[in-house]
């Protein structure tokens, strides 16, 4: 298997010639296309300076030339930087000195941000030392040099691309990848995915996180798919593309595949072409699972995308329901004690540690021992339990758990118990001072539930404080749709019941 | 940036000015003093950066030992560039071969040393990624200082430093990447064993191109805020002088290396009294020589780890049963001896091989296979046995060359002798031994074999000997003995 993105590209231009591999709303471009551009791109960047280990940002949405330009710079061994659209100036700053970016590629304006001209103050100057070059795509010339050689340098083990987590917390965390590490990841997450040869796959995910350029356009480079992508997701426009584009297999977000399924209708889409695997609302009634049947795909960026999951079109068996599938061939999941690092037995809640090929490289600007154990395990931070089959169940970050009187509390444990009875529709679960707190959505009472929930957990995780809301609309979430536990915790403090 | 940052920029700053005009280097007629280190390679540096070097870039340093090469390391490492050294040993194809495999952008090269013109060697030299080849010379323009300095404070602990590479005495080179933590963390605790400081010169004769050269000699001695002194003299006289005049109080390096000092007729007459630490034995003060040197600890070293693994602060004659001890493993290694093999692990040895994953250089555990075969005594001294490829196996038995070498200088009292196995169609392989004799020497081999019973099990005593000038024995560039050409000397 071709192991650098080189070599891939050279394959599937081979196999795939006249196949497109990269389509969005105004252009596409097929396999052969690929080589032949991005082949040119690279020369004009190996004259301009840029070469193997060179860092380079780019700030783009979703387009065919984020694509090209990937692909040219990575072909040399140059280091891409995928940077997030949606950074305000100090953040842009931040991660360009931390990944110490030598060129940066950016749109001009991208929805209200002018990321070159936020720079302005910076270029230059000792803010950014490493910076040498600011181009925008449009600057990007074609160049006549024979790159063979130079591509024929590039191995596995060297660095493909420097990824930043979304994480909001401390530093910016700039993760580092080889071509060998992140094509073994998505190549062994592939079949769960439900991604072949015929698949055309449609992707909203921004490319500069790992869920659109390892599951995006990696996935459709390794598979030989068409990725079929848009800059600003609408369900209008949308609908018509996976229309257009005859899409089999739709993985975006599932409140975006809901959004799209209320307005199919009036929109008059076909979709009759989509798979299963593809996210149910989208699906016709006949071809969606029941609720926890499948698996839902866990990852990381330091994983580069899911590393645990089960075949997207297919039923686990039921004692697995709800859980993430089972870790992909290759992956070494861990489970220990978070407080004593020693591995526990399975059905107990614990830290996940991963280890194996695919795993990330290292994290700019910290050592490999301060990041892994000594017999090279990554801590990941998130809690899980295996079962006896081998199936992870996720726990929540680790960030989260609590110690009640010495004792730990996972808060997903006790809100999966709480949402196991019967008059529960949802239950939200966090520490409040030193208690176990929780607020239920629930046509119920305190008394009732208590009684409930000490029928399914050990005393001390029975929560102390409760809180009884009517509907979801009162549980106060993020932007990004994620429970607010701050502000959960002072609704509990201010109106729980204890 | 912290200032006790262990990155080599960090360092010579902090030397330039603690240090000042002290010497860091006395080469010969050639002296460099810490603030001209820190001039002349800011100097270059900022050509280098003009280049459009900077952190990362690949730079190739092929110097003999001389202030030269010093400057060199220091400008590329306070950009955070990556330093290939490459020996001057090296040929034509083997230059190429290592600037290809190393990515090497720009080359810092000497026109010539002794008979090796690489001015005409580095001719039509190609590699893919070679942008620039300055031969004694710097770059025609330098960046603004602002530039220098700000990438300076760029370079982080974990960084790499270094591409060094292997000698290859058993298979192709390898180029082994090192970050500044890992060279200096483990040369700052290596300076408090064996008592580096900054009143200290230290005499070596190891090639600063290899891990010994650039580790343990020239970045220690940085690190100490220490004085290096080293010859590039063809006249051992007038290293002899070199050393007289300047009154090293420690050495390192390789005893071979040193042969033809402690032959020189004008030895007895010099004084080397102020050599007292250190191993170059043969010409350090008369009274710290020891009686015997296999009674002396010595260290156990590679690329792989940085330089040295196993040490001991101890320079006294051990006892009997402590013979051929290498020392204890240095704080910061992890060590397990598995089926015979020493394995280490921590934050010193190197972070992999260039070019491979950290998967195909360590095992899942994240140790490091040495190769090395040792065995540990109860008080934790490591044993060397030898190569683990180099094991002689015969009648179904193994048999160590270094176990059977050390018998040798035992009995003959300090014959160097090279053990190998050579094919036997009936006991797969036979032990034999070349004994490597100075001039005028002569080899008695019934003495030596009956003098052996008393040492060694009768497997391990060489089935075939033969007696070589030492000026004969073949050698690889890399110094090491070249033993598929020594098996010859048996085909007649």
């Amino acid at each position: 298997m071709p192991d650098t993105i080189d070599k891939l590209v050279r394959v599937r231009a081979e196999q795939h010639g006249d196949k497109p591999m990269v389509i969005d709303t105004e252009s596409r471009l097929s396999y052969s296309e690929l080589d032949e551009t991005t082949r040119a791109m690279a020369a004009a960047f190996v004259d301009a300076g840029v070469g193997k280990g060179s860092r380079v940002g780019l700030i783009m949405p979703n387009c065919v030339q984020w694509v090209q330009i990937a692909v040219a710079l990575t072909r040399i061994g140059a280091v891409l930087v995928p940077l997030s659209t949606l950074l305000k100036p100090p953040e842009l700053l931040a991660q360009l000195r931390v990944a110490s970016v030598q060129a940066l590629i950016a749109v001009e304006e991208f929805r209200g941000h002018r990321y070159v001209d936020d720079l302005a103050g910076a270029v230059d100057t000792p803010k950014l030392p490493a910076l040498q070059n600011v181009w925008t795509p449009a600057q990007l010339t074609s160049g006549e040099r024979n790159i063979d050689a130079i591509t024929a340098a590039v191995t596995p083990s060297d660095t493909l691309v420097i990824m930043f987590t979304s994480g909001s917390s401390g530093p910016p965390k700039g993760v580092i990848h080889s071509h060998g590490n992140a094509l073994a990841a998505v190549r062994s997450g592939l079949t769960a995915r439900c991604i072949d040869a015929d698949t055309r796959l449609y992707l909203p995910m921004p490319f500069f996180w790992v869920g659109g350029f390892g599951g995006g356009v990696l996935s459709a480079l390794l598979a030989g798919a068409t990725l079929v992508t848009e800059e600003i997701p609408r369900p209008e426009t949308t609908l018509r593309l996976l229309e257009r584009e005859l899409v089999t297999l739709f993985r975006g977000w599932p409140d975006q595949a809901e959004a799209l399924a209320r307005q199919s209708a009036s929109v008059g889409a076909d979709l009759s072409a989509l798979r299963p695997g593809s996210l149910e609302a989208l699906l016709p009634p006949g071809l969606r699972a029941e609720p926890g049947a499948r698996a839902k795909l866990f990852g990381m960026t330091e994983s580069f995308g899911p590393y645990c999951g089960y075949p997207a079109d297919t039923d686990m068996p039921r004692s697995a329901w709800g859980s993430c599938g089972k870790p992909f061939d290759g992956m070494q999941v861990r489970i220990v004690d978070p407080d004593t690092g020693r591995p526990v037995p399975a059905g107990t809640i614990g830290m996940i540690q991963l280890r194996g090929p695919h795993m990330l490289r290292g994290i700019c600007r910290r050592g490999h021992e301060e990041l892994f154990t000594p017999d090279g395990f990554y801590p990941t931070g998130d809690l899980a339990h295996l079962d006896d089959d081998g199936f992870m169940f996720y726990h929540g970050r680790s960030d989260d758990m609590f110690k009640v009187s010495g004792a730990t509390v996972y808060p997903s444990e006790v809100e999966q118990a709480l949402r196991t009875i019967d008059a529960v529709e949802n239950a939200f679960v966090t520490e409040v001072s030193g208690a176990v707190g929780a607020v239920v959505i629930a046509d119920s009472s305190v008394e009732e539930l208590r009684g409930a929930a000490r029928k399914r957990l050990s005393a001390f995780k029975v929560p102390t404080v409760w809180l009884l809301v009517s509907s979801d609309d009162d549980i106060p979430r993020g932007t990004t749709g994620k429970v607010d536990v701050r502000r959960l915790r002072e609704m509990l403090v201010k109106t729980g019941d204890s | 940036m912290p200032s006790d940052s262990l990155t080599v920029g960090d360092v010579l700053r902090r030397r330039a000015r603690t240090r000042g005009e002290h010497p860091l280097l006395v080469c010969d007629a050639e002296r460099l003093s810490y603030v001209e280190a820190d001039r002349r390679s800011a100097q270059l540096a900022r050509g280098l950066i003009a280049l459009g070097a900077g952190k990362g870039t690949h730079v190739g340093l092929l110097y003999p030992n001389s202030a030269a090469w010093i400057v060199g390391v220091l400008a590329a490492a306070r950009i955070g560039a990556v330093v290939i050294p490459f020996s001057t040993f090296a040929t034509a194809p083997e230059i190429t071969a290592q600037l290809v495999d190393s990515d090497t952008e720009i080359l810092l090269a000497a026109a010539s040393f002794r008979a090796h013109d690489y001015r005409e060697r580095l001719t039509g030299i190609e590699a893919p990624l070679l942008r620039h080849v300055l031969i004694d010379s710097e770059p025609g323009h330098r960046a603004e200082s602002w530039r220098l300095e700000a990438l300076e404070h760029d370079v982080d602990e974990s960084d790499p430093l270094a591409i060094v590479y292997t000698s290859g005495s058993t298979s192709a080179p390898k180029g082994v990447v090192h970050t500044h933590f890992s060279v200096l963390g483990h040369q700052r605790v290596l300076n408090e064993i064996r008592g580096l400081a900054a009143d200290d010169k230290l005499f070596c004769n190891s090639p600063f191109f290899w891990i010994g050269g650039i580790a343990f000699a020239v970045l220690a001695t940085l690190l100490a805020g220490a004085t290096l002194v080293c010859s590039n003299a063809v006249d051992a006289g007038e290293t002899l002088d070199l050393l007289e005049a300047e009154k090293p109080t420690m050495t390192n390096g390789f005893v071979a290396g040193i042969a033809h000092l402690a032959g020189h007729p004008s030895l007895p007459d010099r004084d080397l009294s102020s050599m007292r630490r250190g191993n170059l034995y043969p010409i350090m003060a008369p009274e710290v020589r020891p009686a015997d040197p296999e009674l002396r600890h010595t260290m156990l070293g590679m690329t792989e780890a940085g330089s040295v693994i196993t040490i001991s602060e101890d320079e006294s004659d051990q006892p009997e049963h402590r013979r051929g001890s290498f020392g204890r493993p240095c704080p910061g290694f992890e060590t397990k001896v598995a089926d015979g093999e020493l394995c280490i692990r921590g934050p010193y040895v190197m972070q992999r091989y260039y070019k491979r994953s950290r998967e195909e250089c360590f095992d899942d555990d994240g140790w490091f296979h040495t190769g090395d075969l040792v065995r540990t005594d109860a008080d934790g001294f490591v044993y060397f046995l030898g190569r683990r490829g180099a094991m002689i196996k015969t009648a179904g038995a193994n048999v160590a060359p270094a176990e059977v070498e050390r018998a040798i200088a035992k009995v003959t009292g300090g014959s160097v002798a090279h053990v190998l196995g050579l094919p036997d169609p009936e006991r797969g392989q036979l032990v034999a031994a070349v004994v490597a004799l100075e001039d005028g020497a002569e080899f008695d081999e019934a003495a030596v074999r009956e003098q052996l019973k008393a040492e060694l099990s009768s497997y391990k005593i060489p089935k075939r000997f033969a007696a070589v000038a030492r000026s004969e024995i073949p050698v690889l560039s890399s110094g090491k003995v070249d033993l598929a050409a020594l098996q010859k000397v048996f085909d007649a």
